[in-house]
């Protein structure tokens, strides 16, 4: 199943999945509760893209709708986490 | 050919913002110039590559994909702004340090007038 834009595709990706094994080091190091947090939504966003990314590369709108779910629920962990930490929780 | 070299161009910016975003998640000296570093890597580095992907799905004729990779980009436009502000509203008010650079803190300075 290759179309004329396979190998571009692939390419992104990968570069994506290697920005976001990086961001773990901000994860695993971050002084305060709240670097923990933004940078696991930076990764939680990242792996969205890259599931959009191999909806595009299979051509099926099946794994986009994983991404839509992805996004969702990081946006819903951050408020979440955001409200805890504030005390109103 | 001309719609391969517009959708490189839209990865290509995509990628270059998460690459300023990463770099400034680990080397900004502050949790608050992190959280900035954090929106740049959410609004402008997810939306060109989303719009990148909503253009190849409309050429190949899948429609399903175009219409939900513009979704998703309208979706995280809109929430990341109230997730970025709610989380830097908790850090302040849970007892995140600021720089020793720092010069100005209003909000800390309206609190202690209240």
């Amino acid at each position: 199943m290759t179309t004329f834009m396979s190998w571009d595709i692939v390419i992104v990706a990968t570069i994506l999945s290697v920005f976001a094994l990086i961001l773990i080091y901000r994860v695993y190091k971050g002084p305060h509760a709240a670097d923990r947090v933004v940078a696991a939504d930076s990764i939680d966003i990242l792996i969205g893209i890259v599931m959009i990314l191999f909806g595009c590369y299979e051509e099926r709108a099946l794994y986009v709708d994983l991404g839509v779910v992805v996004a969702l629920l990081g946006f819903i962990s951050t408020i979440l986490i955001s409200k805890y930490l504030e005390g109103k929780l | 050919m001309i719609v391969r070299i517009v959708i490189d161009l839209f990865f290509a910016a995509g990628i270059f913002f998460v690459l300023a975003g990463v770099v400034g998640m680990l080397r900004m000296p502050d949790t608050f110039c992190r959280l900035q570093s954090s929106t740049n890597i959410v609004t402008m580095g997810a939306l060109p590559i989303l719009i990148g992907a909503s253009i190849y799905g409309f050429y190949i004729g899948n429609n399903n994909i175009g219409t939900k990779a513009l979704v998703i980009g309208l979706f995280i436009l809109l929430t990341n702004p109230a997730a970025s502000h709610a989380l830097t509203k908790a850090a302040y008010k849970s007892g995140a340090r600021l720089d020793e650079k720092t010069i100005c803190d209003d909000y800390g300075r309206d609190k202690a007038h209240e």
